[in-house]
């Protein structure tokens, strides 16, 4: 069967089946484009490069399309209730990773084009970011705060202004 | 070079690595897309981080991408909350969304009684005084009543003077028409009501030497008649100022043939006529511009709407639409065509009431919904247009089996912010978000036999402007419906709606006087245990003494019947959801009922006195048990 070859950024060479690689909407896309007969007997494969993306990264990219290979995701039918549903236990232990490879992986999504790995890793990394303090934030990602002292009070105030109304 | 700890998951041992990515590597839309996950009260917290998190957090380039992608809004488009801060206006949208797809509907149907076919020209919402009014052209009849209930209908019967009206307008004051053979009539709708009044309600303004094709009257007029509230403007194009005294504040020519007329009297009129459109500046009175529109109408064309807070006038005719965007003395066009084999049949501009505020999120747009030949009503953005116009959505309405024939005949739109609805006939209502066009529910279900099996053609939807709601008219019959919130007091029309009153200390407040009542009541019951002690086992000094144990004892009976006892539970458990504070009136309304009929010294009362009082008992401790529970 007609194998479709996704080359990471540092020359690893993961060939998957039509169904994974269209999870991605830029691979099925591009087939769309440029191979539309792909699979139809055609002994070739298909080469697409992803120069940004690392070949751990994604490698855990395919893994998850893999798993969701056969699933439909209702996109557009009940975009509220996916965005404040919760977060699938087998995502929330796909993605126990340590923050960078979640960032990769997001980013790696959002490249190409894998809305629901994307919406689960932005909601991950909020759950990261919720119930805490600016203190406990800076420390959890290592951000540096910039903020003038009088930058920092005027955002305070502007806070309580919010709160107010 | 930079270390992190890792605590997110907890499970794991704590890391510390060296970081080649940073989360601020994120592009801004994702760290975006992550904090639109996060509450509000995140978000502040998140914003005191760093410059990176608050810039993106205030961002506004990223929330217009933000919400395109969330609602597919575009770069412009219609406020939900009227914030500048973007934030507020993605919760409000949301919880708008949610509300107008999710929230039980309520609804009250009511029919008027102008006539019975129904015909109904123009028609007037008033959503925060709660009254209705509309027009009937042909038959010169208006109908008031309240717009929640259908209550104090007022009708005001037709008039010979009435009749071939070629232009009208209706305010909650006047109503002025213009007619064919010239005469522009005044109607006070408020002594023509007023059964005792000796004054003539109707002046006669003007007679012109032509048809008047359209008046204008300033709704909000000057009580000392110096200010020219009424617009006049005949066939041939003359367009008179007048007062409501009747007198000339003076007069434009323009010189083609007039069709439509609107002003928003306080910065201009806009006159379309055959070939032109006329902008004058109100104050000065002084024609402002002239603008060529590039048809020539011979009657008012189907597309005829003035969007005044922002300067735009839409037209449309066959398979084109032009919005004309004025900007002092020049202008600007942009031009948009529906697909050449159809045809528009109507348009609706989304009500707005404000000038236009372009700091708000989203740019304080405002939208244009256009109906076309093959049923479909194609939503665009009138503010900022540019040729050519995009939509926004088209929305190929719901289809079903009781799908009415010829459908575009009949489809009325409203339209705001979040949301479109599309009907035709009165059981035959949909809404759809009016940015993307996803489908979101049917209407609040209607009595089929007030509708006449649902075939009547709907006439008029408006929406509210605060809240999921709004008004549906299908010719004498009108549907008042809600979605989320229970049905509002019906004890007192006619009052404006206080929006504020969910607060937590008006229900414990309720729940205080409740048990304070409840001590009262028990108190009164010992009493009257005790003086039901003395009338059955001892024996009475006088008769008198008689007399009056047994007076007071049958006073203080309670007529309770079961369907009171419904209702009271019934409103009770409304007004968990709204306590629009009548729970004190109704518990207080059936302590002090009607006195019972005085049966002296009949046994049969006392014991239907004793009975009842066991069943108030019960009552009551059922009422308090369920407020306590619900509260």
């Amino acid at each position: 069967m007609t194998k479709v070859i996704i080359i990471s950024s540092d020359d690893e060479r993961f060939p998957v089946d039509i169904e994974t690689a269209s999870k991605s909407l830029l691979i099925k896309n591009m087939i769309a484009d440029l191979k539309p007969d792909l699979g139809d007997g055609d002994d070739e494969d298909f080469e697409i490069p992803t120069p940004n993306v690392r070949a751990n990264v994604l490698s855990k990219v395919l893994e998850w399309c893999e798993h969701y290979k056969n699933t439909v995701f209702s996109d557009e039918d009940d975009e509220d209730a996916r965005k404040s549903g919760g977060i699938d236990s087998w995502d929330r232990n796909f993605l126990k990773v340590d923050q960078e490879m979640l960032y990769e992986i997001t980013l790696a999504a959002n490249y190409l084009n894998i809305r629901q790995l994307l919406d689960t890793g932005c909601k991950i990394i909020a759950e990261m970011i919720k119930h805490k303090s600016p203190e406990e934030l800076r420390k959890t990602f290592n951000i540096v705060n910039d903020f003038s002292p009088e930058e920092e009070a005027a955002i305070r105030k502007e806070n309580e202004w919010a709160e107010d109304r | 070079m930079t270390y992190e700890q890792s605590d997110y998951n907890e499970e794991q041992d704590e890391l510390v690595m060296q970081l080649n990515v940073h989360i601020n590597d994120l592009p801004s839309e994702i760290l975006l897309a992550v904090f639109c996950n996060l509450s509000p009260v995140d978000l502040k917290d998140a914003r005191l981080v760093c410059r990176q998190w608050n810039n993106v957090i205030l961002d506004k380039a990223a929330w217009i991408r933000a919400f395109d992608n969330k609602f597919q809004t575009g770069d412009v488009f219609a406020s939900v909350t009227g914030s500048d801060r973007w934030i507020l206006e993605y919760f409000g949208r949301l919880a708008a969304l949610r509300t107008w797809a999710k929230a039980k509907s309520w609804s009250k149907l009511y029919s008027l009684v102008n006539n019975e076919y129904g015909q109904v020209d123009q028609v007037v919402a008033d959503f925060v005084h709660d009254r209705l009014l509309t027009f009937s052209r042909a038959l010169g009849t208006v109908t008031s009543c309240t717009l929640t209930l259908g209550k104090n209908q007022v009708f005001i019967p037709e008039n010979h003077v009435f009749a071939s009206t070629l232009a009208y307008d209706v305010n909650w004051t006047y109503l002025c028409v213009g007619k064919i053979s010239g005469e522009v009539y005044l109607k006070n709708l408020i002594t023509a009501t007023s059964s005792g009044s000796s004054r003539t309600s109707v002046t006669c303004l003007k007679t012109c030497a032509e048809p008047v094709a359209g008046v204008r009257m300033n709704s909000d007029f000057d009580k000392h008649r110096e200010r020219a509230d009424i617009l006049v403007v005949t066939k041939s194009g003359i367009l008179q100022f007048l007062d409501l005294d009747a007198h000339a504040h003076g007069e434009i020519r323009l010189d083609d043939t007039a069709l439509y007329l609107d002003s928003d009297f306080k910065s201009r009129i806009v006159v379309i006529t055959s070939k032109y459109i006329n902008v004058i500046d109100f104050a000065s009175r002084k024609p402002q511009q002239k603008i060529a529109h590039g048809w020539e109408f011979d009657a008012k064309p189907c597309v005829c709407d003035v969007d005044f807070y922002d300067s735009n006038v839409v037209l449309g005719l066959a398979d084109v639409f032009k919005v004309f965007h004025i900007d002092g003395n020049t202008f600007s066009v942009a031009e948009g065509n529906i697909h050449p084999s159809l045809s528009i049949i109507g348009g609706t501009i989304q009500e707005c009431d404000k000038e236009r505020n372009t700091q708000i999120a989203g740019g304080d747009g405002r939208l244009y919904a256009l109906t076309v030949s093959n049923g479909s009503v194609a939503v665009f953005e009138l503010r900022e247009a540019r040729s050519p116009i995009e939509f926004k959505t088209t929305i190929m309405p719901f289809a079903d089996d009781r799908t009415p024939q010829n459908i575009h005949m009949y489809t009325k739109v409203a339209l705001n912010s979040s949301v479109i609805a599309i009907g035709a006939l009165a059981d035959w209502i949909h809404f759809y978000d009016s940015h993307s066009g996803h489908y979101l529910r049917e209407g609040a279900k209607v009595s089929r036999k007030l509708t006449r099996n649902g075939m009547v053609p709907i006439l008029y939807i408006k929406f509210a402007h605060n809240g999921a709601g709004g008004v549906v008219v299908s010719g004498d019959v009108v549907q008042y419906f809600k979605f989320g919130e229970s049905m509002l007091d019906s004890k007192r029309p006619n009052t404006p709606q206080d929006l504020d009153m969910r607060n937590k200390r008006t229900i414990q407040q309720h729940i205080k006087n409740q048990l304070d009542e409840y001590t009262e009541l028990e108190h009164h019951k010992e009493v009257l245990a005790q003086l039901a002690d003395k009338f059955n086992g001892t024996t009475f000094e006088n008769e008198q003494e008689e007399l009056r144990v047994a007076m007071a004892l049958s006073a203080s009976t309670v007529d309770v019947e079961d369907s009171d006892l419904e209702r009271v539970l019934a409103l009770l458990r409304e007004d968990v959801a709204s306590p629009m504070s009548h729970q004190a009136e109704m518990v207080e309304d059936w302590e002090s009922p009607e006195p019972a009929t005085y049966n002296i010294g009949s046994s049969r009362a006392l014991e239907s006195a004793v009975d009842v009082e066991e069943l108030e008992d019960e009552i009551l401790q059922r009422v308090l048990k369920l407020s306590m529970l619900e509260h």
